[in-house]
């Protein structure tokens, strides 16, 4: 069953001539775990934008099981994105006041819901993080703060992960544990994820590879 | 506590140098607005207590109350104070006064209310103290009736033998003074006007008039001290209502306007600062209005502090205030004082309007704020475009700092609001303070005589000159006979106008003015054909005619005396210019011979006459002694302290220098503080371009450099441009108001010092906080960390 599908996206930066994303169809099956490569400028983080709600299209549509997500307003949409969409960047985008704790459960806590202990101290053992959870983002390092944002964007079983080359910024064993923490959410709760990579490795450990090449969908395995 | 609650209360502690930065620009905003309120407050309060002074605060009258219905009104509790008087008849003064001898009314108090109503219009004496003992008005006193003696009086009819005690002030507001006698009473008998001071103002007509139904009285005939209510608000009057509310209002409004950009400023600030942060927000799902709120709530947290600090500073500044200007009131015996309120109603507005004004100035930062796109924060966030154009300079850059701080100074677009507000702050601030000055340099006129006096009556001059010369040292010294005659017909300027006439000793007018009859010219404020206003002279200076002279008391068309004279301008003789400048109206010059010969032709009695005498003092502190000694020695004399006069003006000129200049200070501060906000916010703005320029090699002693040089450009820019504007803006104001008489302009260079030193310093703080700040700023996470 396709839980997302994207039709006819393009999207047109204004001032650009050629479009970063040029009419790109694609859908996405619950529990998948996608991989989406391509050279860098070719669209991958402009699709996954548009594919989580947080950037709207020049035409086209995103499709969340039977809503149309670009016909919401602005508020239905934040409360897709924090329902819906568990979004990972390469930085790691925590907020610097709010501790590991915190910042897992902010996307619950701004729906006016609190998360049980219970799964919040399971998902910090997962990411490992439970010496961490009162520390503040500052004294953790690259990796650790990776896996707060992953947990932030597990945290509420939301319809879609998205990750924006999440180990961009790491070194290879940091790499392979967030890849790892992806891969059991995947695999135990058949949490639907899709990464950007640049890396060939992480690529081969997807369950499907698509690749876009000048805003245009290439191939697909 | 909501997510968003805790996020913003940590990142207000977390950064700081920004909150504390809002803190006290909103500080400057409240105190402003509470000085404004509490002094206006208390002002308003002054002149009420001044204003009922003379009638105790006794301000509604109800009259014709019966006994018992009297003792309930006057025990409601409505009321903070009460009084009763009871009118007994009409009253001839016979044998007392040739004047004013019919309608004079008398009332009868009990002893208590006698001496609170009495006692704030007494004029000499002293109250009753049995019933046949009376207080008169202050005409009747003098032409042989005195305080001490019996007088026979009429009272509806019955002539009585009472003894007069006192005197009442004529024209005091209280309904006991005016042409009235005023008794002592054990007990009142008939109706009654029962006098009030109500307990508070709000709605008291309609109260008022509650009360009188149950007085058994017609609301209609309760009468209401209506000019002092009206400075309480408590009018009949809704158009003096309206009024007062729009004073207040263009306070609030003006301080409004002033706070209002300054509190949008800040905030705006910190907004554009978090941008990335909202960004990130709005990806992880917080809505629009989730972000407003976030927004609100920060500002009005903010406001809080500043609001309490703002009660501190503006109550004990005004407080201050008020006890320095009421000192000075003390001591040159102006019988004002102020009197310093701050109730809850000062207060509360002050509340209201800083939260107003908070949540208006958050408006729409918040608006924006919930407006980013979550895209612009990511994409912000993988590549700053300031980080890698300046690593692609990273060499040209190391050797050309300084170029690059003109360069950004240049681009940077908020630097030219700041520019412009900075300029026309020190613009501000110079032309009005050197305005002020320019207008109160000219009030402090130099003055010929210390001291006048006129003493009404037979020849004085002897006594008056001895016993002058006998109390003090005089530089000058001049004592002459003056009296006053009609002009009639010529010179036409003059025509039925009193003119003064002067006697010297003969000797002196054969000496000095030929012994011709000489008129003293003087210049008096006219207007010409454009409507402008210049002086003029009173008598043409061409007019060669004669000077028809007739009694000054009545209108005889009959002159006794016509007479050639020489027109001479009065300044051009300043021994006596001083003695008859006091009028402004000139004066003729003559000999004590010819004096006399008028006397007779002009049909003057001696009481026409007066001995006049002016003196320059060599000390002018004998003052006090002189005038003293001058009314014990010549009862009924006039004299005029100018001495006193002056000390008072100074009171009075200081009090509105300090208020002035306070107000004028307070405003430049509060836009001072929002240069200095925008430029600290921009600073922590660049903390990690900054770090990145360290990080490649840059020390923090070039980057201070840096920084300081962009601040000093913006400071000098401003301080130049704003001292230009400054000095033509206080040169054009002061044209606009001045004529021809005053004296010329001063450039305000001491306002223009006290500004530049003033940005001086804010150079200073700038540059000891950048260097602290770079100091101690971690590079690494500064690079690393969003
Ligand atoms: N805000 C923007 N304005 C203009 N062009 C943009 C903007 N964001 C991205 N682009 C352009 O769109 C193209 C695709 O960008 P992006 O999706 O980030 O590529 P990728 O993630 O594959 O590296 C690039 O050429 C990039 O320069
Ligand atoms: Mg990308």
């Amino acid at each position: 069953m396709a839980i997302l599908t994207a039709d006819h996206l393009t999207k047109k930066y204004p001032g650009e001539d050629t479009p970063a994303l040029d009419d790109v169809s694609l859908s996405i099956e619950a529990g998948e775990f996608l991989a989406i490569v391509g050279p860098s400028g070719s669209g991958k983080s402009t699709l996954l934008h548009l594919l989580g709600g947080v950037d709207r299209p020049t035409s086209g549509s995103v499709q969340l099981y039977d809503t149309d997500i670009y016909k919401l307003n602005e508020t239905q949409l934040a409360i897709f994105r924090r329902r819906q969409v568990g979004l990972i960047y390469q930085f790691y985008n925590l907020m610097p006041e709010l501790t590991v704790a915190e910042n897992i459960t902010l996307p619950t806590e701004l729906d006016g819901k609190t998360v049980p202990a219970a799964i919040l101290d399971e998902l910090l053992a997962t990411l490992g993080l439970q010496e961490k959870r009162g520390a503040l983002p500052s004294q953790l390092s690259g990796g650790q703060q990776q896996r707060v944002a992953i947990g932030r964007a597990l945290i509420g079983q939301p319809a879609i992960v998205l990750a924006d080359e999440p180990t961009g910024n790491l070194d290879q064993r940091n790499s392979q544990e967030i890849m790892d923490v992806l891969h059991q959410a995947n695999a135990k709760s058949g949490q639907t994820i899709v990464v950007i990579t640049h890396d060939p490795a992480i690529a081969a450990q997807a369950g499907r590879v698509i690749t876009i090449e000048d805003g245009r969908l290439k191939e697909g395995r | 506590m909501g997510i968003l609650t805790k996020l913003s209360l940590r990142s207000l502690r977390e950064e700081k140098s920004r909150t504390i930065l809002t803190i006290v620009a909103m500080t400057i905003a409240a105190t402003l607005a509470v000085a404004t309120l509490v002094g206006l407050r208390s002002v308003q309060i002054s002149m009420y207590q001044r204003a009922v002074q003379s009638e105790a605060g006794l301000v509604v009258r109800f009259p014709g109350v019966t006994a018992e219905k009297a003792e309930k009104l006057q025990n409601s509790s409505q009321f903070s104070k009460t009084a009763a008087f009871e009118e007994v008849g009409e009253s001839q003064l016979t044998g007392m006064t040739d004047q004013q001898d019919s309608g004079v009314q008398v009332y009868r108090l009990t002893a208590k209310d006698l001496k609170l109503m009495a006692t704030p219009i007494l004029a000499a004496g002293r109250l009753p103290q049995t019933s046949d003992e009376i207080l008169v008005p202050s005409y009747a006193i003098g032409d042989g009736s005195a305080i001490g003696q019996r007088e026979t009086v009429h009272i509806n009819g019955q002539k009585r033998r009472l003894l007069v005690v006192g005197t009442i002030d004529m024209y005091a507001m209280s309904p006991i003074a005016g042409n009235s006698l005023v008794m002592l009473t054990k007990t009142l008998t008939g109706k009654r006007t029962v006098m009030v001071a109500p307990a508070s103002f709000g709605g008291l007509h309609a109260r008022m008039s509650a009360l009188a139904k149950t007085a058994g009285i017609h609301p209609k005939t309760v009468t209401y001290d209506e000019s002092a209510l009206m400075i309480m608000g408590a009018s009949g009057n809704a158009k003096s209502q309206a009024i007062l509310v729009s004073v207040v209002l263009a306070a609030l409004l003006v301080i409004g306007g002033v706070a209002l950009i300054m509190i949008y400023m800040s905030i705006n600030l910190t907004v554009k600062a978090h941008r990335e942060r909202y960004g990130l927000l709005r990806s992880l799902g917080t809505t629009p209005k989730q972000l407003r709120r976030l927004v609100y709530e920060q500002s009005l947290t903010l406001a809080l502090p500043a609001l309490l600090f703002g009660y501190l500073f503006g109550i004990f500044g005004i407080k201050l205030t008020m006890t320095g200007i009421n000192q000075m009131m003390r001591r040159t015996q102006m019988g004002f004082t102020f009197v310093f309120r701050a109730d809850w109603l000062p207060l509360v507005i002050a509340g209201l309007f800083m939260a107003g004004v908070t949540l208006l100035a958050a408006a729409r930062p918040a608006f924006r704020a919930s407006r980013i796109s979550p895209i612009a924060a990511i994409r912000t966030a993988e590549t700053s475009p300031m980080l890698s154009r300046w690593r692609l300079h990273e060499t040209w850059l190391m050797r050309h700092l300084h170029t690059l701080a003109l360069k950004r100074d240049r681009r940077n677009t908020a630097r030219g609001t700041m520019l412009v507000l900075l300029t026309l702050t020190v613009a501000l601030f110079i032309g009005m303070t050197g305005f002020m000055h320019n207008l109160l340099a000219n009030t402090e006129q130099s003055r010929d005589t210390d001291l006048m006096v006129a003493i009404t009556g037979s020849d004085q001059r002897t006594a008056v000159r001895k016993l002058i010369t006998q109390q003090a040292k005089t530089k000058q010294l001049a004592v002459v006979l003056e009296s006053s005659a009609m002009v009639l017909k010529e010179p036409y300027a003059l025509t039925d106008s009193s003119m003064t006439v002067v006697a010297v000793p003969d000797a002196q007018f054969k000496k000095n003015f030929n012994s011709t009859p000489t008129y003293l010219n003087t210049r008096v404020q006219g207007t010409d054909a454009n409507g402008k206003n210049h002086k003029e002279w009173l008598v043409p200076p061409t007019y060669d005619g004669t000077y028809a002279l007739g009694n000054a008391d009545h209108m005889t068309k009959k002159a006794g005396v016509t007479t050639q004279a020489t027109l001479v301008p009065a300044t051009e003789e300043p021994g006596l210019a001083q003695l008859i400048y006091h009028d402004g109206f000139g004066a003729m010059i003559v000999s004590e011979t010819l004096f006399a010969q008028w006397q007779a032709k002009l049909g003057n009695k001696a009481s026409d006459m007066q001995t006049v005498a002016a003196v320059k003092l060599s000390d002018p502190q004998d003052h006090k002694a002189l005038v003293k000694a001058l009314s014990t020695q010549f009862k009924g004399s006039r004299v005029t302290d100018y001495i006193a006069y002056d000390e008072q003006n100074i009171a009075i000129m200081t009090a509105f220098r300090v208020i002035s200049y306070g107000f004028i200070t307070l405003l430049a501060l509060v836009s001072l503080a929002t240069i200095i906000n925008h430029v600290f916010a921009a600073l922590l703005e660049q903390k990690r371009s900054l770090a990145m320029l360290q990080s490649i090699g840059t020390t923090s002693g070039q980057l201070t450099g840096m920084l300081n040089l962009q601040n000093a450009l913006l400071l000098v820019k401003g301080g130049v441009l704003g001292t230009l504007l400054g000095n033509l803006l206080s040169y054009w104001l002061y044209r606009l108001m001045t004529h021809e008489f005053l004296k010329s302009f001063l450039w305000p260079w001491q306002e223009t010092l006290a500004a530049l030193l003033g940005l001086a310093v804010i150079w200073l703080a700038f540059a000891i906080t950048t260097r602290r700040m770079l100091r101690h700023q971690d590079i690494d996470q500064l690079i690393r960390a969003v």
